[in-house]
Formats: C-alpha cells, sequence, structure tokens
C-alpha cells in the first residue's frame, strides 16, 4: 500500500503562506512597536504567540481546508513575528537611524535600506521557527481530524525539525554578522 | 542670529533648559556625561523635539513651540557627527557619502561624493565598508558624510575630534559649528566660546580663556578643570593693603581685597592643580604657605600628581618632581594669582 503524502503538501503549503504572510504583515507594526515600550502589547504578542491556533481550528472549525489553517496559523505567526522583528529593529543601533533621518529617510526608507539588511537575518530565523511550528501543528491537527499515517506524520515532523535547525542556524549568523560589522 | 531657547523633561528627574546665542565660528558645549549636551545637539538636529521654546539659525526658524514648527532634520540645513560610529556598516564608505547626498540629482551627487573623498583623504578606503577602515578614516567619513549636504551648522556630539581633524574641517566648512566635548584643551584650542553644561543648565559661556580663568560657580570651576576647591569664610577685609582673608578651618589664604563682599560671606577658593607649588619645609616661609603630608603619588605621562592632606592636589613636571622626591616635609604653597575666589551666592543661583 502506498502511502498518502498529501497531508505533507497541504502542510507545507499552509506553513509556507503563514510564514510568508507573517513576515509581510508583521513588519510594519514591528517598527511602529519597535519605538514604544507598551507592556500590554508585549502580553497580548506573547500570549497570542502561545495558542495552538491550528489544532484550536481543527477541532472548532466545520471544515479544516488549507485558507482556514493559514488564517488560524496567522493568529499564532504575526505576533510572534512582530515580537521577533520588534527585538531586531530594537538592537538597530539608534546612531544609524539618526545618520538616516539627518539624509532625509522617512520611516520606510530606513526599514527597506538599514533595518532589514542589517537585521532581517532574525526575521528569517522567526519565519523558519514559524514555519517549523506551523509545520508541527498541522501534523498535530491532521493527526486529529484525518488519522494521518506514520510515513507524512515523519516527514513533518522531520521538515519542522529542519526549518526550527536552519532559524538557529540563522539567528547564530546573525549575530556573528553583527559583531563583524560593529 | 542662531539662538536657543529650549526646555525638555527628560526621563526621570532630568531636565534641561537652556538660552543660548551662538557666535559664528565654532563654540563647545563642555560638560560631564549627563550635562544634557547630546540632548540639546539632537534638538538642534531635529532628533529630538523640545517640549517648548525656539530655535534659530541664521534667522530661520527650525522649532518653535507655541507656532507649532518643527522642521524635519533634512531640512534644516544641519550636520551631524554623533558620539559613536554610525557609518552605515553594510555600505562601502563611497555608498555611505552617496546616501547622506540622496536628495541631490545624480551628478551632483556624484560630483559632492567625489569631492569630499577627496578632501578627506578616503580615496583608498572609499570601497571599503566601515569595518575593514580604521578609526580615523571612519571619523573623517562621518564628518564628510556631515557636510556633504552643505550645512549651515556643524554639530559634532563628543566625536573624538582632534586639532588636526578640526584644522581640516574648518579648511572645507565656513559655517558654524557646535560641539559637545569633554576634552577641555580641545574645546580651548579649536572654540571661540565655551559654554559649560551642567545637569542640563548652562552655568557660564565666554571665551574659553575667560571661562578657564574666571570660573563663575563652584561648578563651573570643578567643569573648568580647578582640582582644588575649599569653602570657607571671608576673615578679614582690607581695602587699604587691598588684601583679604580667606579662613578654612585649618588653614587661611590671603587674596586681593574681595570688593561686594563683608567680614563672614562665606566663599570658595579654587586653585589648578598646576598652579599650586610644592617646595622644601626648610624654605622660606611666605604668603599662603601651609605645611602638609604627602598621601599619594600618581605618575602621569608628562607630569607627576601629589596628593596631600588638606586635601591639596598638586601637579609637578616629572623633571621638578625627580628633584624634590626625596623629601619628607612638604610646604606648599598657593600663589595668588592662581587663586579664584567664588562667591557663595553666586554658587547657589
Amino acid at each position: 500500500m502506498t502511502a498518502d503524502w498529501s497531508p505533507l503538501w497541504l502542510s507545507l503549503r499552509v506553513a509556507l503562506l503563514v510564514s510568508a504572510l507573517a513576515l509581510a504583515v508583521a513588519l510594519w507594526p514591528a517598527w511602529l512597536l519597535a519605538r514604544r515600550n507598551w507592556t500590554a502589547v508585549t502580553l497580548l504578542t506573547g500570549f497570542l504567540s502561545m495558542v495552538p491556533a491550528v489544532i484550536l481550528a481543527s477541532l472548532a472549525a466545520p471544515a479544516f481546508t488549507w485558507p482556514v489553517a493559514v488564517a488560524a496559523g496567522l493568529v499564532r505567526a504575526v505576533p510572534y513575528t512582530i515580537a521577533a522583528y520588534r527585538t531586531a529593529f530594537q538592537s538597530l543601533h539608534p546612531g544609524y537611524v539618526k545618520a538616516a533621518r539627518m539624509a532625509g529617510a522617512g520611516d520606510w526608507r530606513i526599514v527597506w535600506t538599514l533595518a532589514l539588511p542589517l537585521e532581517g537575518w532574525a526575521a528569517l530565523a522567526a519565519a523558519g521557527n514559524v514555519f517549523g511550528e506551523t509545520m508541527l501543528e498541522m501534523g498535530a491537527a491532521l493527526w486529529i481530524v484525518r488519522r494521518l499515517t506514520a510515513p507524512p506524520a515523519g516527514a513533518i515532523l522531520l521538515t519542522a525539525l529542519a526549518a526550527s535547525a536552519l532559524a538557529l542556524w540563522l539567528r547564530r549568523g546573525s549575530a556573528g554578522e553583527q559583531q563583524a560589522g560593529r | 542670529m542662531t539662538g536657543i531657547r529650549v526646555s525638555k523633561r527628560a526621563a526621570g528627574a532630568f531636565s534641561l533648559e537652556v538660552d543660548l546665542s551662538l557666535g559664528p565660528g565654532a563654540t563647545a558645549l563642555a560638560g560631564p556625561a549627563g550635562a544634557g549636551k547630546t540632548l540639546l545637539l539632537e534638538m538642534i538636529a531635529g532628533l529630538a523635539t523640545p517640549d517648548e521654546g525656539r530655535i534659530l539659525l541664521n534667522d530661520a526658524i527650525l522649532f518653535d513651540g507655541q507656532a507649532r514648527v518643527n522642521l524635519a532634520p533634512v531640512r534644516r540645513s544641519c550636520g551631524y557627527v554623533s558620539q559613536t560610529d554610525s557609518l552605515f556598516p553594510h555600505r562601502t564608505l563611497w555608498q555611505n557619502l552617496e546616501s547622506a547626498a540622496r536628495r541631490f540629482a545624480r551628478l551632483e551627487r556624484h560630483r559632492r561624493v567625489a569631492e569630499a573623498i577627496e578632501h578627506f583623504a578616503l580615496a583608498e578606503a572609499a570601497g571599503l565598508r566601515p569595518a575593514e577602515t580604521g578609526p580615523a578614516e571612519r571619523l573623517r567619513c562621518s564628518v564628510a558624510r556631515a557636510l556633504i549636504g552643505g550645512p549651515d551648522l556643524l554639530l559634532a556630539d563628543d566625536a573624538g575630534f582632534d586639532a588636526a581633524l578640526f584644522d581640516l574641517i574648518r579648511s572645507h566648512f565656513r559655517g558654524s559649528v557646535v560641539m559637545a566635548t569633554r576634552d577641555l584643551d580641545l574645546a580651548c584650542g579649536a572654540a571661540s566660546e565655551i559654554v559649560l553644561l551642567h545637569a542640563g543648565r548652562a552655568l557660564q559661556r565666554g571665551a574659553p580663556r575667560q571661562v578657564l580663568d574666571q570660573p563663575a560657580t563652584v561648578e563651573a570651576a570643578r567643569l573648568a578643570g580647578y582640582e582644588n576647591l575649599w569653602q570657607g569664610t571671608i576673615g578679614a577685609l582690607d581695602r587699604a593693603a587691598n588684601a583679604s582673608r580667606l579662613e578654612f578651618g585649618s588653614f587661611s589664604l590671603t587674596v586681593p581685597y574681595l570688593p561686594g563682599h563683608l567680614r563672614g560671606d562665606r566663599v570658595w577658593a579654587a586653585i589648578r592643580a598646576s598652579a599650586v607649588r610644592p617646595r622644601r619645609a626648610d624654605g622660606p616661609p611666605g604668603p599662603n604657605v601651609i605645611a602638609a603630608d604627602l598621601v599619594r603619588v600618581i605618575e602621569r605621562t608628562q607630569s607627576v600628581r601629589l596628593e596631600f592632606s588638606g586635601p591639596v592636589v598638586a601637579e609637578l613636571p616629572v623633571s621638578q618632581f625627580a628633584a624634590l622626591s626625596q623629601m619628607k616635609n612638604w610646604l606648599i604653597e598657593f600663589p595668588a594669582e592662581g587663586l579664584r575666589v567664588i562667591g557663595f551666592q553666586s554658587e547657589t543661583r
């Protein structure tokens, strides 16, 4: 009997979309929040980034389709990515921002030409984590909904671990680059 | 006219309240860390917003709290060199300069960058990233970047300028300079005016020699490098003999007559360590001479710092100390020309 690999492809699709959308959606709120210190926002993003939204959606939604999974994944991924971006932006040397402002750069220009080139590795690491966690959540949700078989479940687990390892490597690379650059 | 009248309440108990008019030359903001130098420069540059006040540069309003005018940094015609190395690390020196000249058309931008590279001797490092260059090149590039837009005012925040770099700047830039510094030697040599800042207030301003030689308050004296400061009272005033006796508990000093003071007034006496003269105990006695025990000797590159009981601090050239180092008993002379008397009222003003 050949294994049904569709859960793997579904999980990959959902995890990729969630990671990419979270990276795009979280960028601007994170830049705005990086310059303020709101405890309520920190607590809210911290809480939401721990909610297993995909699993809850698989239990609660009448039909667990991939758009539902993506929407549920974003509930957790966006706050997590905002927090990651925010930490990265806060570690951006204030002198760079001041120099850019003196040259007439606005917020968007500072984000695109300074914050992302210098701190983008941390954002990519966050995306790697989001991808891995969404894969794991999708695996768990499909296990509940479809009684996942061992081969796709193992593949999902391995992909999630690989993504997390990549995220860890990106984060280490980011720290090394920072030290070399300053 | 270039004037700054601003106030800002910052985090904690710190507040800045400054009212200054700036001359056409270089003005040094001297003061310890936390005096408000950086905040003041950032408010002029437009990187920080005052709570209220007004900032004028060559009669143009940069900030007016009442009229709600607050020009963006790029429209203020100011160049800013920050305290820390702030060249973009992922770009070459050329690209760093180019990014600061972004508002000019391509050919003009290229001309300005090429000119800055040549003037600040950066040709060899132009294609390198900041991390691949030396600190001196990075500092020159930071200055070049601040000047590339043709500002009217250069703001330098304790950027580590030396006299040579300052000369290089002055040969290229004719506008005003305001520099925050803790280096009084640089301020004295490069600036036409010094403003002593302490805890967010301008304590004293004027020509460097005047500020350094005639501190108006005890805090100004501390900032101006007077290491010996004693609080005492006026014991006697003799206009005919042009003499006043100041009493400091264990010793007294004679200084010229102090007009406008009464017997019993509290005053501060200040003298620089380099003006104090330690000498042999068997030498001739004289006015303003006290006996003191040597407590500590600290060797420096060009001089020796002597700490006596009292406490009194003296500084001697190495050669002079070598001749006196075997002495057990010391006399310390405070020459009247080196002594400064600061009224207690001006200290509390």
